[in-house]
């Protein structure tokens, strides 16, 4: 069960996930992480110690908002949830990101 | 934003801390109960979850890491570090904070009197463009200007925009029903208030129509009176108030804090003062102020006076001859010359107490970097960066000196407070504010600051230059000790000690001349002594005669009071100053083209003397007769006839007196009496030749009453108060102290400067002491080793203490031979600043250098005593054992 953060994750991307899994609705902190692990085929598999300093991360910038509530099993849980800013974030950290793995694509297809 | 957010995090950081861990637990109990529900038993569940979740420590560091910066994190550490450090070695602290907050505070508590009076000057718009002018005699002394010359002057074409005279008095100020106010009047020109670039806050300024003869009576109030005495109704302008008597009609009132030239309440036309434009034309009362021109300069206004001077020495050569017109820019007038000898004392002393201070902080950290040189080593070898070191004591640092400055301001702010408490009120000039100057405070606090950063860092820098593992075997005993720093600890003491021996040769002298002025001035005896003042408006009281008559139905009711033995009335008391007149002593022929000497008058009344309680030396005090015509007499002290008459007998000898720098004009006088020396000015240290002029022969305006008795006389003021109603009813006393206070108050400047001095130097004694204590504490910890090994061999106390003392005299000696040094340097500074000879002692005379000595002494004597104590009583079993 050892989880350590994949390795190769590129600085600043787990920030762009969590962005992008909250545009489907507030989420927790344990959410975020199962459903990272199972939308990526349990490639990405978040720990803990990188995952809520993310989320802190991304309320210091303001690009998301927390507040405690109800989960589904009915437990007090934190639920984080996008904000406006948090959005136009998303689309310019997409852009930035696709530009980024095109380039690499393009290095290691070259002949 | 993001700033904004942190601080947040910062001020709820319990709270977050709580839902950061209420939410790691909530993510492990879902992770648990997902884990239960895919089929695993509840047991293994929860051991996978808590190992699942990791390290619950490194995640609630990262987070704190994303909202506090971690350099931010390591620099609070070390002031927490530091905090507790400086809390630890309490002594070393409080020593340090108060060593620099004195010495800061003190120096800082000179610049303000320094600024204040020397250099800040008038709130003048423009005020390089404004000047005064006034005149000079032939012996170089500085007169004040008469109305005829100013007439000259106002026709003349000098190169000025606007030019104003103007004179001060004190008036009476009353109104339909109410009591009367004494007030200070200032008369002046109609564009006074142009040339000092004011506007009234409400109503007009003056205009030409009002400065002429017989225009209607107009005033202008300060704000000050106007709050005070009208509640600041604005419906004042245009309101008829009485000033002397005299309906005035109010036309506006300038902004605070204007009260020009001093601490004037009302402004009237300069024609509406009582007789200046009529029969005393002649007298020189006017001071005169003026605006440059937009093309004109100083020097081009200096050449059209010596015209305008020429001018006047022919048309009137009795008057005006051998003087001269001056002009200079109004601060220079106004303020006081930094080169004067007081002022170079004084800033020498702030420099002096402020270097003291240094040195003395340098030395107390070179002897706590002798003490930590083993723990840096410590630290270091246990793997500190140097830079890590240096932050921690650039850190430290930091601490201390934010310290010592609150503690510098501390020190400000309350002697300032006790300055201003003891200035009686309406005596500074309006300009003159004593306050914390925040700039000055900075800039001294960096000086200190500097010094602090320098010698706190030197144990830094000595590891840096030594390797951590020679530092590690010379071990607690030997630290930092053994090295440059104590030779430069050596040196800092001996200028410290140095500089304090110039305080301590000032001390000397101080004391020296409040001995001599002991000596050379009679006491007054103060005790049962109520005295008041009153002013006789001009309206009601024109002739002498008349003011004769009220002194005498005054005198005659005071005289039925009960408990009243004695009474008498004076223009001034001892310490409150006199008037300035030029002397002409029978059978000395006036030396052409220079002035005569200068002696002090004062108009007393019959029993003056006996109601001050001073016998005189020799003849008899005035009686009513003396002063009517053919009956001329006065009273001098001993000064005058020792310094005019080289001690020969002065009664019968005749005297003319007359205005400064006008030819003789009193009929001849006869002196009837000698009176022992009664200090009359509160400033000089010298004694003045003083003449005492009777009563009758001119009965003043203003005039202070002297009331002596039994004890019960000092609460006599309510009755006093009635019996002076029933002569005048509309007659304000004011003032009305026992004597010993109204002395007091005269001499508030005396009293502030000796306080001050004595505060001064008490503070650099202390500092001295405290050095001195610092660098043989020092000694002693750093030959502790040596002198367990002396008493283990043998040593008797009485030998310990010789060994203290040999090594304390060393000391002393280098300390008595900086200080000679400094000594020297000081005394050359002041005779080439303020010339020989003006001061009785001087800081090098071998009695001031023997007492300087004999202090400087007593004070390492006093230092040696804790550290030897601490030497005697080395165990030398246990410092063996540590070796």
């Amino acid at each position: 069960m050892g989880k350590t953060d994949p390795p190769d994750l590129l600085p600043g991307t787990l920030d762009l996930l969590i962005l992008k899994l909250l545009t489907a609705g507030p989420q927790h902190g344990y959410g975020l992480a199962a459903r990272l692990k199972s939308i990526s085929d349990e490639v990405l598999q978040v720990g803990e110690s990188s995952l809520y300093p993310s989320l802190q991360r991304l309320l210091l910038n303001g690009w998301v908002k927390a507040e405690w509530g109800a989960s589904e099993n009915n437990r007090r849980a934190r639920y984080y949830t996008l904000t406006p800013a948090g959005r136009r974030c998303l689309a310019s950290e997409r852009q930035a990101f696709d530009r980024m793995i095109f380039a690499i694509h393009k290095v290691l297809d070259a002949t | 934003m993001r700033l904004i957010r942190r601080l947040q995090y910062l001020m709820g950081r319990r709270q977050a801390e709580i839902d950061l861990a209420e939410e790691m637990a909530s993510h492990q109990a879902m992770h648990q109960l997902d884990l239960e529900n895919g089929g695993v038993a509840a047991r293994d569940a929860a051991r996978w979850a808590r190992r699942g979740f990791g390290s619950r420590a490194l995640t609630v560091n990262r987070v704190h890491d994303v909202w506090v910066w971690p350099w931010l994190q390591d620099v609070a550490g070390d002031f927490r570090f530091a905090l507790r450090l400086l809390a630890k070695d309490r002594g070393f602290t409080a020593v340090m904070v108060l060593v620099l907050g004195l010495g800061i505070g003190v120096a800082h508590l000179q610049f303000v009197l320094i600024d204040a009076i020397c250099i800040r000057g008038l709130p003048i718009p423009g005020v390089d463009r404004v000047l005064f002018l006034g005149a000079r005699d032939s012996n170089g002394r500085d007169l004040q200007v008469s109305y005829q010359e100013f007439e000259h002057l106002r026709a003349g074409r000098l190169g000025t925009s606007a030019l104003a005279a103007f004179a001060s008095a004190p008036g009476v100020l009353g109104d339909e029903g109410r009591a009367p106010d004494r007030v200070l009047v200032t008369y002046a020109s109609a564009p006074l208030f142009r040339v000092l670039a004011e506007q009234p806050l409400i109503g007009r300024d003056f205009d030409a129509s009002d400065d002429v003869q017989g225009a209607v009576p107009v005033a202008i109030l300060t704000t000050a009176i106007w709050r005070a005495r009208y509640g600041a109704d604005s419906s004042i302008v245009g309101r008829v108030i009485r000033v002397n008597g005299t309906p005035t009609t109010v036309i506006g009132v300038m902004r605070e804090p204007l009260r020009f030239p001093n601490v004037a309440d009302v402004w009237c036309p300069l024609t509406a003062m009582p007789g200046l434009v009529g029969d005393r034309r002649a007298a020189r009362a006017l001071g005169v102020v003026a605006r440059l021109a937009d093309a004109a300069s100083v020097t081009g206004v200096r050449a059209s006076l010596a015209t305008v001077s020429a001018e006047l020495a022919r048309i009137d050569p009795t008057g005006n001859a051998g003087i001269t017109l001056t002009v200079q820019p109004i601060n220079d007038r106004y303020n006081g010359r930094l080169t004067d000898g007081v002022w170079i004392a004084f800033g020498g002393v702030a420099v002096v107490v402020l270097l003291i201070a240094c040195f003395n902080a340098a030395n107390l950290l070179l002897v706590r970097a002798a003490k930590r040189g083993h723990e840096i080593a410590v630290r270091a070898s246990i793997g500190a960066s140097r830079a890590r070191i240096v932050r921690q004591l650039f850190v430290e640092s930091t601490v201390l000196a934010v310290a010592s400055g609150g503690a510098a301001a501390l020190v400000s702010a309350a002697g300032l407070y006790f300055i201003n408490a003891v200035i009686p009120e309406n005596t500074l000039a309006y300009w003159m504010k004593y306050e914390i100057d925040a700039r000055a405070l900075a800039a001294l606090l960096t000086i200190c600051l500097g010094t602090v950063f320098v010698f706190g860092l030197a144990p830094a820098v000595h590891v840096a230059r030594t390797d951590v593992h020679t530092l590690m075997r010379a071990g607690g005993r030997a630290g930092f000790g053994a090295l440059r720093g104590r030779r430069w600890m050596l040196v800092f003491m001996s200028l410290q000690c140095g500089l304090t021996m110039v305080m301590l040769n000032a001390i000397v002298v101080g004391v020296r001349t409040a001995r001599e002025a002991g000596r050379r001035f009679v006491a007054v005896d103060t005790a049962n002594v109520l005295t008041t003042w009153v002013t006789l408006p001009a309206d009601r009281y024109r002739t002498p005669e008349s003011r004769r008559a009220f002194y005498d139905a005054a005198g005659e009711r005071i005289a039925a009071l009960n408990g009243v033995s004695t009474h008498a009335l004076a223009t001034a008391l001892p310490l409150g100053g006199a008037a300035a007149k030029a002397l002409h002593l029978e059978g000395q022929f006036p030396i052409p083209n220079q002035a005569a000497a200068t002696v002090w008058t004062i108009t007393v009344s019959e029993r003056y003397f006996d109601s001050i309680g001073v016998g005189l030396v020799r003849g008899r005090e005035f009686d009513r007769r003396d002063g009517l015509i053919g009956r001329e007499a006065v009273i001098v002290n001993q000064r005058f006839a020792d310094r005019f008459l080289s001690g020969r007998d002065p009664i019968g000898r005749r005297l003319q007196l007359s205005d400064p720098g006008a030819p003789a004009s009193s009929p001849m006088m006869t002196v009837v009496g000698i009176s022992p020396n009664i200090r009359q000015r509160s400033q000089s240290a010298e004694v003045d030749p003083v003449v005492y002029l009777p009563l009758t022969a001119a009965p003043p305006v203003s005039s202070v009453l002297l009331l002596r008795g039994d004890p019960s006389v000092v609460s006599l003021a309510p009755a006093l108060r009635e019996s002076i109603r029933a002569v005048d009813p509309e007659l304000p006393l004011y003032r009305t102290l026992p004597m010993e206070q109204a002395l007091d108050a005269s001499n508030w400047n005396g009293r502030v400067s000796e306080a001050l001095l004595n505060s001064i130097a008490f503070v650099a004694i202390c500092l001295a002491g405290i050095g001195l204590y610092a660098v043989m504490a020092h000694a002693v910890v750093h030959r502790t080793r040596e002198i367990g090994l002396r008493v283990a061999l043998g040593a008797r106390r009485s030998q310990l203490v010789a060994m203290m003392a040999r090594s304390a005299t060393v000391y002393l000696t280098l300390g008595v031979l900086a200080g000679s040094g400094c000594v020297m340097v000081f005394a050359w500074l002041i005779e080439r600043g303020a010339g020989s000879g003006s001061a009785p002692f001087r800081l090098n005379d071998p009695l001031t250098f023997g007492g300087g000595i004999l202090l400087l002494t007593l004070i390492t004597a006093a230092a040696a005593i804790v550290p030897t104590w601490r030497a005697i009583r080395i165990e030398p079993a246990r410092v063996l054992r540590e070796g």
